[in-house]
């Protein structure tokens, strides 16, 4: 999950942000602030992942606003100013939005934030996998069932549970699958769909909007395409 | 010159050998020269005067303001926000939108515009400003026109009232105020604005829309307008006066 923080003085452009953040599956939205000082003191007693700044507000304009925090959280800049851009690269922003913003575009900024946690859990992965982390316990009811990762196919969102789909069995966890998909492993899962994750090496293919993994058919969210079109790379 | 004179002064005396012709061409001579001459500078004089005049009509074109492309674009996002939740507001503000950018298109290039115009297209601009803010700013726009209207030259007081938002509105927390007063009769017009602002954000140090707003004035209301920008504490204030 990315939780995240708005900061714009104009109250519309909060609506716009969480409009297009509640059709992203992980996103968590934190908190609405209306200028820098309301976010300084909001950053003070909690933490965030990812900050939407607008740059021209009163008292503390966005990036003065940036240079005050010590380890700033990943930051887009949503703003009508076009000039700033070079200023905000010397920022280190993942994104540069400018005002008024596509929704597709909205999503590659978003793009940009997950990929750069990936790699990073990437990292502890490769760790953990040297220390032959090969299975886990699921817990379905009140049972733990121990589960070799590699015989996992898919799993499948279901209300507040997950459906795993091993070779021999499904198994039902009570976790939410943005969960689960860092339970198991980033590197070797892949969300095609709002629903869906599925195991990379299980795939046999790809046709259209349809993922064959053995006997099942997964369906790919549209907003999951550009994930498996990193696969082709 | 002097050679060539010196020349014609020997021919024409192996000519005719006598002084009184030679005195009457030297007359003659003289007259055609100076005709040439006040003819040229006449040319010249007439060429730099319309030069000028070109010239301060490409400045004022140059120096007549456009709103600041920013407002259209932050406007444009809230109508983009708001047309899913309020369709019939969102209409409203897009026909507000467009009379504001075909009044400073089209209008705008004109010498003059009527005083009413004018005052509706400074309504619009707040109209649509209110909405922007979360925070609550009081926006007060009085008029006493006694139904009378003038013909004046457009889009300057915009740049003052711009200012009042810029400078004030958009760095204050709360508690943020605008007001405008326009008085018009006797064929005198009169623009007052103040806004509160923030002393220790802005150093309202003079801008480039102030400075186009005091050439224009220049050009076009040469010693029949005063403008008086004055700053008390954390109030600014800005009164044009014109003389039509």
């Amino acid at each position: 999950m990315i939780s995240y923080l708005i900061i714009d003085d104009e109250h519309i452009a909060h609506d716009i942000i969480k409009g297009y953040c509640k059709m992203l599956p992980n996103l968590k939205f934190k908190a609405d602030c209306y200028d820098a000082i309301e976010a300084i003191d909001y950053l003070n007693k909690h933490d965030v992942d990812l900050i939407f700044l607008d740059l021209n507000m009163p008292k503390l304009k966005g990036f003065e606003f940036l240079k005050t925090l010590a380890s700033p959280p990943k930051v887009i800049v949503t703003t009508a100013y076009s000039e700033f851009a070079i200023e905000g690269y010397e920022l280190n922003v993942v994104d540069y939005l400018l005002k008024p913003f596509s929704f597709e575009r909205f999503l590659s900024a978003i793009n940009k934030v997950t990929s750069s946690n990936s790699s990073k859990i990437k990292k502890e992965n490769n760790v953990n996998l040297k220390s032959e982390e090969k299975y886990i316990f699921l817990k379905q009811n009140n049972s733990h069932i121990q589960v070799d990762l590699d015989s996992i196919l898919f799993i499948e969102a279901s209300g507040n549970y997950t459906k795993v789909m091993t070779i021999k069995e499904i198994i039902t966890i009570r976790e939410k699958i943005s969960n689960t998909i860092q339970l198991l492993s980033e590197t070797e899962f892949i969300q095609v769909h709002k629903s869906f994750a599925v195991a990379k090496k299980h795939i046999n293919s790809i046709e259209g909007n349809r993922i064959y993994i053995e006997n099942y058919i997964v369906p790919i969210g549209k907003l999951y395409k550009t994930n498996i079109n990193q696969l082709f790379k | 010159m002097l050679v060539i004179i010196g020349v014609v002064i020997v021919v024409f005396n192996d000519i005719f050998g006598k002084v009184e012709g030679f005195v009457e061409f030297i007359a003659l001579y003289f007259i055609i020269i100076f005709i040439t001459i006040a003819h040229w500078l006449f040319k010249q004089i007439k060429a730099v005067i319309r030069l000028k005049n070109e010239k301060s009509k490409t400045e004022l074109l140059h120096l007549k303001s456009q709103v600041n492309p920013h407002f259209f674009f932050n406007m444009l996002n809230n109508l983009y926000g708001l047309v899913d939740k309020d369709s019939k507001k969102a209409q409203k503000l897009i026909l507000k939108l467009s009379d504001m950018m075909r009044y400073s298109i089209y209008e705008g290039d004109k010498d003059t515009v009527l005083l009413s115009e004018e005052i509706s297209y400074l309504e619009n601009y707040i109209e649509l400003h209110k909405m922007r803010y979360h925070k609550v700013i009081d926006v007060q726009f009085n008029i006493d026109t006694n139904n009378n209207d003038y013909e004046i030259m457009p889009l300057l007081f915009i740049i003052l009232l711009e200012n009042a938002f810029k400078h004030g509105v958009e760095n204050l927390r709360e508690n943020a105020y605008v007001h405008v007063y326009i008085k018009a009769q006797n064929s005198e017009v009169n623009f007052e604005i103040e806004n509160n602002f923030d002393p220790s954000e802005d150093k309202h140090e003079e801008g480039i829309g102030i400075k186009n707003l005091k050439r224009r004035l220049e050009l076009v209301y040469p010693k029949k307008h005063t403008l008086t920008l004055s700053i008390t504490d954390a109030i600014y204030n800005a009164k044009l006066n014109i003389l039509l």
